[in-house]
């Protein structure tokens, strides 16, 4: 019981900031594979998940897998995530992020 | 925006303060206390542990914590236990199919005769009538060939039953929808009830089957239901409580000239009478209610 003691005092908190919680889910998800990410990235990677994600995905999920895609997996950059469909990222994170497949813009990298 | 990320920020190092900290339960915390402030820590733990069996990276945890408290606190269409013994699996499919509204039938409860026994044909199989509540079924089929069996079903995911099948000789064509109803009632509750026979009541069943014994009437069934009445069925009459110690007092007992029932001890006609007036005074209140109404 005392962890839902914990829990109900850290909800105190977070109710007197009038911030989102998924907002928050999507922060720990990014900041978990990289703490150290730039305030103006970070703005765009939220902003990216906020319109990418949805009710089949899991919202902190979805944080980290960006953040892997962008800084450990090295697959897409934040520019190119600026341009990614909700469509081309569901296929990829429906089918497996982490067993070899890519989060790329195949169209663009074709052009470059 | 700068601002939030530094709300985040700290919000996120208040997190790492807490030992054994788990940010999902945090997610479904709020969830549950975005739908009701006023659940207890038991319920809300318990609440919590049915949110991370059903989730994976394709539930919106948020949602589902926010959905499945509405479910229990809010629209009240299952209660907590209830919904502790739907499988994960099939919170995880009706997620996933876009059906979750589909959860406030999982625990259904009716009965219906589906054929009057009347109407049935020879050579063909037929589901008679079932019973269906909080996850249970007993269901009455009957084929000419095979004769008639009752299917008791427990319900282990959103499409699947486990059954057990028994034999129901007591079945005949010349049966009525009541009777078939009533019976099926008393075979649910004697299979799946958690109420056990009150001693009172297994002394009273037990003195009756004496009785019925001393004048060899062998095709009387007694159950006692989960109010606590006693039903009785033979070959095709049933009577409840009241109905039945008529029958045993004006039908079957024969009285010599001293008005006794010369099968019967007196001390047991003594008690059979005493049960028969708690029968009448209930009687009385249920009318007495229904003139009040």
């Amino acid at each position: 019981m005392n962890k839902i003691k914990a829990l109900k005092e850290l909800a105190e908190v977070f109710g007197k900031y009038d911030c989102n919680i998924y907002d928050f889910c999507y922060y720990l998800g990014l900041t978990n594979v990289k703490e150290d990410i730039k305030n103006k990235d970070l703005i765009v990677l939220l902003d990216k998940c906020s319109e990418l994600s949805g009710e089949y995905t899991d919202p902190i999920e979805v944080g980290q897998s960006l953040a892997n895609a962008v800084y450990e997996d090295k697959s897409i950059t934040i520019k190119q995530l600026k341009k990614m469909s909700a469509e081309r990222f569901n296929d990829w994170y429906m089918d497996g992020r982490e067993v070899g497949n890519d989060l790329e813009l195949d169209e663009e990298r074709e052009m470059e | 925006m700068n601002n939030i990320l530094d709300i985040y920020e700290s919000l996120a190092d208040s997190i790492e303060e807490i030992d054994d900290f788990r940010i999902y339960d945090f997610i479904y915390y709020l969830g549950i206390n975005s739908i009701d402030k006023d659940i207890s820590k038991e319920e809300i733990t318990r609440l919590i542990n049915v949110c991370k069996e059903s989730s994976d990276n394709f539930i919106d945890t948020f949602k589902l914590a926010r959905t499945l408290t509405s479910l229990v606190y809010k629209e009240k269409y299952m209660t907590l236990d209830q919904l502790e013994r739907v499988p994960s699996e099939s919170i995880k499919h009706f997620y996933s199919e876009e059906k979750m509204y589909e959860l406030r039938y999982y625990f259904e409860s009716y009965e219906e005769m589906v054929i009057s026994p009347k109407e049935i044909m020879e050579g063909v199989s037929y589901t008679v009538a079932r019973v269906v509540h909080n996850g249970y079924c007993a269901e009455l089929h009957y084929c000419s060939d095979t004769g008639a069996s009752v299917e008791y079903g427990t319900k282990t995911s959103h499409d699947m039953w486990e059954n057990e099948v028994e034999d129901a000789s007591w079945f005949n064509k010349d049966l009525s929808d009541d009777y078939i109803l009533n019976r099926l009632n008393c075979l649910y509750d004697e299979e799946f009830s958690d109420k056990r026979i009150t001693n009172e009541k297994a002394e009273e069943m037990n003195l009756i089957d004496h009785i019925l014994a001393k004048h060899k009437v062998d095709d009387i069934v007694l159950y006692s239901n989960d109010n606590g009445d006693l039903i009785a069925f033979d070959d095709v009459n049933y009577w409840k409580g009241k109905d039945f110690y008529d029958f045993m007092f004006k039908e079957l007992f024969v009285y010599n000239r001293e008005g006794k029932v010369e099968l019967i001890d007196d001390s047991d006609y003594k008690r059979l009478e005493g049960y028969r007036k708690q029968y009448e005074e209930k009687t009385n209140e249920i009318e007495k209610e229904i003139e009040y109404e």
